[in-house]
């Protein structure tokens, strides 16, 4: 009798495919997937498919376009206003990514350890500018960088007259002064991931770096800094989306200018699409950024990964 | 190497009193053992001794200097924590050197002190790996090491076995111990373990509750505890208690209870004894009834649990709803929960407690 029943057993196990966990849906789990995948698909994969078919094209929005094959991804390397933007992009990085990790870090760390009263009120104050809407912090901050707004008063009542100036109408300065604006609205959230991160580091390692003799600067670089290393990761990669991405600060504040000195890759395919009729030009410029975007996280994950061995 | 000494050391967190008026001194090249339970203040004094929590009161001296305001990297001791703290992004080699480095020792003279230090715990062929790529005894040994290579005055280790396995936590502690005679640096050992402390102290300090309820070598410790405390804490299965009414008669001390009566010839020095007191039993004083191997008894009772454990065996009795022992037998005895059995206590082993504070009177 068992030589007749085990074969079958056998082929049952077999006939089950990939092991599922107890009581573990089978292909039902697609059915529940299959709404969000269908919202997903309509709002955001079929215009990604049809703005991909758009940039072969050279179209005006309104009479037929004309296929033009690469011609609209080659402007990337031939077209300056295409090159400056992704080149103020990278400026942006500084302000948007790195100034906010720095200081955040700094603040993260000094919070953590420091033991003062009020710590949560400091906490929620330095997080206020990441959950104002952009729109708002831009406005904001226009008024405040205007000729005679209050930074401009300021610099005035402290004798520093001669350094005040049309911030955002600044060929020089317009840039950085947008920058400094996405500083001061991405520090406070790498502040509170780091704080994250610091209150999951074992506090055994702190006292064993204390016990072994490193003093704060030490502690910071043998503890906390490796401890962070996804949290770093997770705020290198959001906050460079952040400025590659970058449009309503630019468009509020200076709507890319003076000139083009604050335009930016995204500024610049909706004054293509929207102002200047190049839809084909402003689709390749979209979908070159999205693919950068990939790139770059890619290789931020990469690259933080790598350490770890 | 230096001696340590607490000197009517409290330490307040907020309204809880973790460590009340400790006073020890731990000679030089001595390992004491700081036992108790969770919330004995055994790691707070640890603690305080490293220089990771203040003092409320008193003071702390690491051979003749007072430490209380110094920094733990001022003080010259070395710490094994628990998890073991090792860095995870630095490999085993780096965890060693990193305290020296911290101290500005010479390069030749850090690996030098690496390499006899891994030769010592047996790590040498680990000096490359990073701590994720080791097994809980490796990295328990990383630790070590790391306290090894510093050379301090003070080793403080913080229940370095805890997170091992039962067979490594053995090994581990008599490699422990051995390396500590060795190097002869003293040594303030923390656990709740207390065959950790048995078996590794020189000498123990029993606490609970932050109070210091009794220091002595293990032998004196398990023979003589000062209080009911100390001796239900150490000893492995515990001491059993029972209140009994206590009658001095003509040369001997009656026990009375629930109709047991159990005579024993009342030894010289034994102070006047209160009408009821505390008696603590241990478990291999008390054994299955015989005529005429000279046990006190018999005492009935009702078997609750029968525990084998191959090279012995230990029952539950209960010979009152208050009155529970716990009865040595032989390995192959037999017995089965609810079967009536009788058992007799050795006289000179039981411990008799003032039922008030609870302190030893003494052996009868």
């Amino acid at each position: 009798m068992d030589d007749v029943v085990a074969p079958v057993a056998l082929e049952a196990v077999r006939r089950r495919g990939p092991e599922r966990l107890p009581g573990e849906p089978r292909a039902v789990g697609y059915l529940f997937v299959a709404p969000a995948f269908l919202i997903y698909a309509a709002f955001t994969l079929v215009p990604l498919l049809h703005a991909v078919n758009l940039s072969f094209f050279e179209w005006d929005g309104l009479t037929p376009g004309t296929f033009v094959g690469l011609r609209n991804y080659a402007a990337f390397f031939t077209d300056p206003l295409i090159r400056s933007s992704y080149g103020h992009t990278l400026v942006l990085i500084v302000f948007f990514s790195f100034l906010p990790i720095t200081i955040g870090l700094l603040l993260a760390a000094s919070l953590s350890r420091i033991r003062i009263r009020g710590l949560t009120f400091f906490r929620t104050i330095l997080f206020v500018p990441v959950i104002i809407t952009n729109v708002v912090v831009a406005v904001t901050w226009a008024w405040i960088y205007a000729p005679d707004g209050p930074l401009n008063a300021f610099l005035r009542a402290i004798g520093l007259g001669h350094v005040a100036r049309a911030w955002l109408g600044d060929f020089t300065w317009a840039l950085p002064s947008v920058g400094l604006v996405g500083t001061w609205g991405e520090f406070g959230f790498c502040m509170i991931l780091f704080i994250a991160g610091i209150m999951k580091i074992p506090a055994s390692l702190y006292e064993a770096a204390r016990v072994d003799g490193a003093g704060p600067v030490r502690e910071f670089l043998a503890v906390t800094l490796p401890g962070l290393r996804h949290e770093l990761t997770v705020a290198l990669v959001l906050t460079v989306i952040d400025a590659l991405s970058t449009f309503d600060l630019v468009y509020v504040m200076t709507s890319g200018g003076p000139g083009t000195a604050t335009s930016v890759p995204a500024f610049q395919v909706y004054s293509r699409a929207f102002l200047t009729n190049q839809v084909g030009s402003a689709a390749a410029i979209g979908i070159t950024l999205m693919l950068i975007v990939f790139a770059v996280t890619f290789g931020i994950t990469r690259l933080m990964e790598r350490g770890e061995g | 190497m230096a001696t340590v000494d607490f000197d009517h050391v409290t330490k307040r967190f907020g309204e809880v009193l973790a460590l009340d008026d400790f006073t020890l001194h731990v000679e030089d090249g001595e390992f004491i053992v700081l036992v108790g339970p969770s919330g004995s203040g055994k790691t707070t004094a640890l603690r305080l001794l490293a220089g990771l929590e203040s003092l409320t009161a008193g003071s702390i001296r690491i051979g003749d200097r007072v430490v209380d305001r110094l920094a733990p990297r001022d003080r010259d001791i070395a710490m094994v924590f628990q998890d073991y703290a090792l860095y995870p992004q630095m490999t085993v080699y780096e965890n060693l050197a990193f305290g020296l480095k911290m101290r500005k020792t010479p390069k030749d003279e850090i690996r030098r002190r690496v390499l006899r230090a891994a030769e010592i715990l047996g790590i040498g062929d680990l000096l490359d790996r990073k701590p994720r790529a080791l097994s809980g005894g490796q990295r328990q040994r990383v630790a070590l090491g790391r306290a090894i290579v510093r050379q301090p005055q003070v080793f403080l280790m913080d229940e370095p076995l805890s997170n091992l396995d039962a067979k490594l936590r053995a090994q581990t502690r008599s490699e422990i111990k051995r390396i500590q005679s060795e190097i002869g640096t003293t040594t303030v050992y923390v656990t709740h373990d207390q065959v950790e402390a048995m078996t590794m102290g020189d000498r123990i300090a029993v606490m609970n509750r932050g109070v210091l309820e009794q220091v002595g070598d293990p032998r004196t410790v398990y023979d003589e505890p000062a209080n009911v405390f100390v001796a239900g804490f150490i000893g492995s299965p515990a001491m059993s208690f029972s209140r009994m009414r206590a009658e001095r008669r003509d040369g001997t001390v009656a026990l009375l209870r629930d109709g047991a009566l159990l005579e024993l010839p009342l030894p010289g020095g034994l102070p006047r004894l209160p009408d009821e007191v505390i008696v603590g039993v241990r478990p291999e004083h008390a054994r299955l009834w015989r005529e005429g191997v000279g046990l006190v008894g018999p005492i009935e009772g009702v078997v609750e649990y029968v525990e084998m454990l191959g090279r012995e065996t230990f029952i539950g009795v209960a010979a009152a709803p208050e009155a529970r022992f716990i009865v040595h037998a032989d390995p192959d005895a037999r017995g089965a929960p609810d079967e009536h059995v009788r058992f007799g206590l050795e006289p000179g082993r039981l411990y008799l407690f003032e039922p008030e504070t609870e302190r030893a009177l003494g052996r009868v």
